[in-house]
């Protein structure tokens, strides 16, 4: 018998390996949508302004001598300048320092907000979908009644009840923020549930938690990420709107909410940069938000793409 | 369809028993009451105070009383406005947001659309980025924000409209459009995206291999179906105009149903509060339910039997 050469050998195992490397090339779900997303400029845009704005959140009150809260009277309603970049207020505090302290506040009450809705709404969304029958009719009719409720109204109801602070705030906007996070993640849920991954799990045994978590859940999430960027600044507007009724965080806290709130009687005074700087930082992380969250639906839903 | 009424009036019923309980329950866990800072009255006389208005009622008693003004639309005296009721606050005020809401609502989506379609037919060019541009700014920029530009430019420095209050029609122009804009950007997007959606379906290619064009072709082959999700978000709008007015009415200095609202909500004036979140409430509730009709006669497809979503 003719034994065969070694080289035959080699040459299909070299074919065997490049088949390896070009799936290994492939791109996952996720790296292609990040692909998309840094060739969109507007998004990457508003993605490195949020990166600038969270930065100078930390740094930005630390790079003036003046604190936030510190009052001199003889520097009253100063101009911006070399010595105030952005100008004093009435009661002589820099704005410079007070804008970035109530960019603190403003992004972190719209990041938590958020957070604490994906939290309750995943759950809340995940287990009605996934327990289906009379449960989901439940807990659905829940999420339908405060659905058609006016937001605003009952969160403003809420910061009356409850001591005002930077905490309340939160609760009270979370309290009706994860409805439609709930609503959302049901959709989806309902959607997966009925996959053959699913299916496999639980026969072999997967229980509720552990289907939810690793399975629903990830695979749900792209639409998840989507509304929490587009979610982020409607929190940071209620909390403006609240801080502007007078109902936002307590003297001698600032927040852009509160200082447009008391920059707006400048536009018959004339000292028109106490209402500009915070009214320009507030919209300016919306449109970053808003502009970032467009991206990622559009790099996560290819189908969307046109 | 009468079923689908029926149920939908039912919902309704159930959302508005849970607005009244869940208000009425933030009401009496606010501390402090109506009274607590006139400090120089006697106890007595607060104490008489209180008996009037009912506040040193049982709770539950104090509960039945509203759910029965509720049920006949009698809210009761105010507290802080004197021998007012709270009904005729809401009949003073409600006219003036009325006719602010449906400016700001007919604004919104007049040229909300048009941008749409100015947007979607020229989509990749120019007029397109330069439409998405104003509606991701009208988005973005909040509305008591929008509203201080506009004061700024319009009233003080050109003079054309007054400053605030509220009197003739020139008073309700820049609140109105202050109040439309996010709505408007909102209602510009949804359009677009859906024009875009349409133009892509086989049906409008069979129209277009027809020989359809002009007007007819926008309007009835691309309009009367891309249309369709923008009549759905007309509840939530609706909603967003409601709220957006308490900021918008304290702004401007509009004597509307929000300033009552607000000015409730300091005063502690528990009648009013009550009243006016139940209104509120039954007006978004009863233009949800009108939306969600709207929908089902202009689109053929949705069996409004089915009820839920």
């Amino acid at each position: 018998m003719q034994s065969v050469p070694d080289h035959l050998f080699s040459k299909k195992q070299s074919g065997l390996n490049n088949q390896k490397l070009s799936l290994k090339k492939s791109r996952s779900f996720w790296k292609d949508a990040f692909y998309r997303l840094r060739e969109n400029k507007l998004a990457m845009t508003g993605f490195g302004i949020i990166i600038g704005l969270i930065i100078m959140s930390i740094i930005g009150p630390f790079i003036v001598p003046y604190s936030y809260s510190e009052q001199s009277l003889l520097d009253s309603n100063l101009p911006p300048s070399l010595n105030h970049w952005f100008g004093t207020d009435d009661l002589g505090r820099d704005l410079f320092s007070r804008t970035w302290v109530g960019a603190r506040i403003s992004l972190f009450i719209g990041i938590t907000a958020v957070v604490i809705d994906v939290i309750v709404g995943v759950l809340w969304g995940g287990i009605a979908a996934y327990k289906g029958g009379k449960t989901d009719e439940i807990m659905m009719r829940i999420v339908d009644i405060l659905y058609g409720l006016p937001h605003l109204l009952i969160t403003i109801l809420l910061m009356v009840v409850l001591e005002p602070g930077l905490l309340t705030i939160i609760i009270a906007m979370a309290a009706t923020g994860w409805v439609g996070m709930a609503r959302l993640v049901r959709g989806e849920i309902l959607r997966l549930k009925e996959s053959e991954f699913v299916l496999a799990t639980k026969v072999m045994g997967g229980g509720l938690f552990r289907i939810l978590f690793k399975q629903l859940i990830p695979n749900a999430m792209g639409p998840i990420i989507i509304s929490i960027t587009l979610s982020v600044p409607g929190a940071i507007f209620a909390e403006a709107t609240l801080s502007f009724l007078g109902l936002g965080v307590p003297v001698p806290l600032a927040s852009w909410g509160t200082m447009t709130s008391e920059g707006l009687v400048t536009l018959l005074t004339g000292e028109i940069w106490r209402l500009f700087f915070p009214a320009f930082f507030i919209s300016l992380t919306m449109f970053a938000f808003n502009v970032l969250g467009d991206g990622l639906r559009d790099a996560l839903d290819p189908k969307l793409k046109r | 369809m009468l079923q689908f009424m029926f149920r939908r009036l039912i919902g309704a019923v159930i959302t508005l028993f849970f607005i009244i309980t869940l208000t009425f329950v933030l009401m009496s866990a606010i501390p402090g009451d109506p009274f607590t800072s006139d400090a120089r009255v006697p106890e007595q006389v607060l104490d008489n105070l209180r008996d009037h208005y009912g506040l040193n009622d049982p709770i539950m008693v104090q509960y039945f009383k509203y759910l029965k003004g509720a049920l006949f639309l009698d809210f009761g005296p105010s507290i802080k406005w004197d021998n007012q009721t709270v009904n005729e606050l809401i009949a003073t005020g409600f006219p003036v947001s009325a006719i602010l809401g449906i400016q700001a609502l007919a604004i919104a989506i007049f040229f909300g659309i048009l941008l749409g379609i100015i947007a979607a037919f020229n989509h990749n060019k120019s007029f397109d980025y330069m439409a998405m541009i104003i509606a991701i700014l009208g988005l973005s920029v909040p509305s008591f924000i929008f509203a201080t530009i506009l004061i700024n430019f319009f009233a003080i420095k050109l003079q054309w409209f007054p400053v605030a209050t509220w009197g003739t029609w020139q008073h309700s122009i820049l609140p109105s459009i202050a109040l439309a804009v996010a709505p408007m950007a909102y209602i510009a997007r949804l359009t677009r995206s859906s024009i875009l959606e349409v133009l892509s379906m086989d049906y409008i290619q069979t129209a277009l291999a027809k020989g359809v064009t002009g007007y007819r072709f926008i309007i009835v082959h691309v309009l009367r179906n891309a249309l369709i999700p923008v009549v759905t978000i007309l509840g939530p709008i609706t909603a967003t105009i409601l709220t957006g007015s308490f900021v918008i009415e304290q702004i401007f200095g509009i004597p509307g149903l929000g300033k009552y609202f607000v000015e409730g909500i300091s005063d502690r004036d528990y009648p009013l509060i009550l009243g006016t979140s139940f209104f509120y409430s039954a007006i978004l509730v009863f233009f949800v339910i009108l939306v969600d009709i709207a929908y089902g006669v202009i689109d053929p497809r949705i069996k409004l039997i089915k009820g839920r979503d």
